[in-house]
Order: C-alpha cells, then sequence, then structure tokens
C-alpha cells in the first residue's frame, strides 16, 4: 500500500453562515436544489435540475433532470440533525467506489454556524477487486471536467 | 499544466490515487480504448504525475506525489465551490428573514 498517498489524502473545507444550526441544516439538505452549483457540480451538469437528500440512514443523495433521469451521489449513513450528516459518496460512479464524506454543522458564539465537509475514504478503494471489477463510469469525469472549466 | 487538462487524465489520475495499476485495468473502467488510455499514461507521466515499472509482461502504473495532491486540488475546490455557494443562499435566507421579520 502507498501510505504517503493515505496520510494526505483527507480534504477539509468549512464556510460561516449567519443562520442557526437548525436553519442551515435546513437548507443544506431539504433545499439542495436551491443552492447547489447543479450546472458544474453535476453528473448531468446543464441538464441537471433537482437534487434530493432522502433524510433518514441508508437514504439516497441523487439528482434529476426535467426528463426524469437521475444520478445517484451516495447514502446516507449517520443523519443527526442539526448536527451531521455522514454519506457515502459516487457521483457518477458505482458504490463499489464511494469515497467518505461528512458534514459538521457547528454553533457559532454569535448565532451563526460554521458548516465542515470532510471528504475521505480514497485509499479505502485502492486494490479492492470489486471495486476494480464494477469499474468507473463517465459521469465521474465529468464532474471533474466541469469542475476544473468553472474554475 | 495541459495534463491536467483533460477529464480523463484525471479520472486515471484518481483510480491511481488508490493503488498501483496496469493498463488494461484501467482501460476496464474508462470508455476509452486501451491504446487510448496509454497515451493520456504517457502525458501524466512526463508531466511527473505518475510511474511505471514493468513487472513481468504487464507495466504497472503508480501516482507520484504530486498526482496525489491533483486529486486533493480538484476536491478541494469542489467543496470550496459548493460550500460558497451554500453561504451565498443562507445570506439570502437571512436577508429575507430579517425583511419578514422587521
Amino acid at each position: 500500500m502507498n501510505k504517503a498517498v493515505d496520510s494526505s489524502m483527507v480534504v477539509r473545507t468549512s464556510v460561516s453562515v449567519p443562520l442557526d444550526r437548525e436553519a442551515a441544516f435546513r437548507l443544506f439538505t431539504e433545499e439542495m436544489a436551491s443552492w447547489w452549483p447543479l450546472r458544474s457540480h453535476s453528473v448531468y451538469e446543464a441538464e441537471a435540475t433537482g437534487v434530493v437528500v432522502e433524510p433518514r440512514i441508508g437514504g439516497r443523495i441523487f439528482e434529476t433532470t426535467d426528463d426524469g433521469r437521475t444520478a445517484e451521489w451516495g447514502r446516507v449513513g449517520a443523519w443527526d440533525p442539526p448536527s451531521r450528516i455522514a454519506m457515502s459518496w459516487y457521483p457518477g460512479q458505482t458504490a463499489e467506489l464511494a469515497t467518505q464524506l461528512e458534514v459538521l454543522f457547528e454553533a457559532e458564539p454569535r448565532g451563526g454556524t460554521t458548516v465542515r465537509v470532510v471528504h475521505t475514504g480514497w485509499e479505502a478503494r485502492g486494490g479492492d477487486a470489486s471495486a476494480l471489477a464494477a469499474g468507473y463510469q463517465t459521469g465521474w469525469e465529468l464532474v471533474l471536467g466541469r469542475l476544473a472549466e468553472a474554475a | 499544466m495541459d495534463a491536467l487538462g483533460d477529464p480523463t487524465r484525471r479520472a486515471i489520475l484518481e483510480r491511481l490515487a488508490t493503488g498501483p495499476a496496469a493498463v488494461g485495468r484501467l482501460a476496464e473502467g474508462l470508455p476509452i480504448s486501451r491504446p487510448a488510455v496509454s497515451q493520456h499514461l504517457r502525458v501524466l507521466k512526463d508531466a511527473g504525475l505518475v510511474r511505471d515499472r514493468q513487472v513481468g509482461t504487464r507495466r504497472i502504473y503508480t501516482v507520484e506525489p504530486d498526482g496525489v495532491l491533483v486529486v486533493r486540488e480538484y476536491w478541494d475546490r469542489f467543496w470550496s465551490e459548493a460550500l460558497n455557494a451554500f453561504r451565498d443562499a443562507a445570506d439570502q435566507h437571512k436577508e429575507q428573514r430579517d425583511e419578514q421579520g422587521s
């Protein structure tokens, strides 16, 4: 195994918002379609019009198009409103190739909320025969490709 | 930087960030031919992002530390952009609430 890869692959990002945790959690999950940058961060890009988070353990996160297509992004592993969601993450891929995502909502002293995303788990996919057999699908490149162009 | 200008190359890099693989394995998971994968690997190798070694009859590719950084940078940017969009929506949400409340 490549230890250098394992130790360096944790992606952390956070943002501060002027809402309490309950409101931030609701906006993040229930109204995800209203803010998620679907055009650049989706499998179907310009055709993607909605995104749904099913609010329960085992629930799906998926995008939708107006003509009825869906693309699954992940599955909810922990659902603890208003403080935490954990999910597997595999937009445009199969669940066998999932990485892990955690979204944390932390109360700030002055009433706002810090939202943290911690993205890990690439190393867990390495050398896994079933994952390799499942293979990549085209959506993954699209997600990263759109992102690069948008930047 | 042209090495990173192609989505397929980033997909290959992401795959190699999870463990070494031969060309055949990489091609299995991609919607392009094996020669095309080899061509992408050559570009990545020239850019110093992957290296290869001969094992018996197969050539095995491994990601270089720089290659891992590239994958990481993509996700850093992905989440920064997503969370910035979330903050914009939260700001709007807050403004609307304040207006209704006053």
